[in-house]
């Protein structure tokens, strides 16, 4: 058995599992979070059958309690990663969780994405990332509430069954049939991994619609500010005031804007003519 | 719903109000955003609406009709007929209670 300790913001935890490629997957995951022992904190362990303690080929302990079993560890994965994001994000203390993709534009500033699951964020993060943007999440934006900077949560990517991105990068067969299939902002273009806080510089909530056309639609600031409490990871940790405060600072000097979309090109196209048309 | 559970009845003139200590509120540029910590649900609220917030101590509601009139000048049933709309909304929503009776 091999355990890997991880801090992922305030979260501590441990991986244990006895399969190498079930624990490569949860480093290439969570790499940016991996640190050195075993911090304390929740017991994570992805068991492979038969070892007495499964009726399925693959498990999901959490602290010694049986969580998920399935045939295909891809789903135990998944489960520990949804579990590990709504420990880490949903009980930070020190800074306001956005459910966002985030990106440094090239000129510098952040642009943050605030969306449902399924509104294509990941994609067009993954696009951006492509397209020169570096990579900050495609999960959550981190605001400082005193400075309204974001900061990076550079988890691999998830993407979707059906996003554009999936069939251009990475090596073929890595998950390539599972629901979600992880890719490194690095994979996606060298280098594009950012780090360090940086000021919000656009704010756009994306929206993907199957064979819709390109629309972007400008927003004003109190309507995103409005918006973007919908998409709060965090509050019942940090309280609405300090989510209120947070909002607010990190929109302050940024254009707001709708991007409906359909087809990824024309978005990653759409997002640049937005940020241009953003203070840098 | 009744008077002392914290929940508002219908609003009208004799109802008392009062922000409710679950609502965190942020001034963000010219209107007020309202945020309830525990549903999350979220408004804004114009420059005139935003008055009528920071107005509501739990004194009845025909209370601060008559301070919205004495200041504005406007006629009393078109300004009640505005104000208890949108404290009807804003009840509705769980950003106001009614304080329990003394």
């Amino acid at each position: 058995m091999t355990t890997l300790g991880f801090l992922v913001l305030e979260h501590g935890f441990t991986v244990s599992s006895r399969s190498a490629r079930l624990l490569g997957e949860v480093q290439l995951v969570l790499a940016s979070f991996q640190v050195e022992g075993e911090p304390p904190g929740t017991r994570y362990e992805l068991v492979v059958g038969p070892e007495g303690r499964v009726k399925t080929d693959f498990g999901l302990l959490i602290d010694g309690v049986w969580l998920s079993g399935s045939g295909d560890p891809a789903h135990c994965l998944d489960y520990m990663l949804w579990h590990v994001n709504k420990r880490a994000l949903g009980q930070a203390t020190r800074e306001v969780v956005v459910h966002a993709g985030a990106v440094r534009s090239p000129e510098g500033g952040a642009v943050i994405l605030p969306a449902i699951s399924g509104s294509g964020k990941s994609t067009l993060v993954a696009g951006l990332v492509t397209a020169g943007y570096d990579y900050l999440s495609d999960e959550a934006a981190r605001i400082d509430p005193r400075t309204g900077a974001v900061r990076s949560f550079a988890k691999a990517l998830s993407l979707k069954q059906g996003s554009p991105q999936r069939l251009r990068v990475g090596p073929a067969g890595r998950g390539a049939d599972a629901d979600e299939w992880h890719v490194t902002a690095e994979e996606l273009r060298p280098g594009s991994t950012a780090d360090g806080a940086e000021r919000v510089r656009a704010v756009i909530f994306p929206r993907y619609r199957a064979e819709g056309d390109t629309r972007t639609t400008q927003l004003t600031r109190v309507e995103a500010c409005v918006e973007m409490t919908r998409h709060l990871l965090n509050r019942p940790t940090v309280g609405a005031a300090m989510a209120l405060e947070a909002i607010d600072r990190a929109t302050q000097g940024a254009t707001c804007w709708r991007l409906d979309f359909g087809d990824l090109d024309e978005a990653v196209a759409a997002v640049n003519r937005l940020v241009e048309q953003s203070p840098s | 719903m009744s008077v002392g559970d914290g929940t508002p009845r219908s609003v009208d003139e004799t109802t008392r109000l009062r922000r409710s200590p679950d609502v965190a509120a942020r001034v963000i540029e010219d209107h007020v955003v309202l945020l309830h910590a525990r549903s999350g649900v979220s408004v804004a609220l114009n420059r005139t609406a935003g008055i009528v917030w920071d107005m509501l101590d739990g004194s009845p509601v025909g209370d601060v009709l008559d301070d919205i009139v004495s200041v504005s000048g406007a006629a009393r049933p078109d300004v009640a007929a505005q104000v208890l709309g949108v404290l009807h909304e804003l009840s509705q929503g769980g950003f106001l209670d009614e304080p329990a009776p003394r």
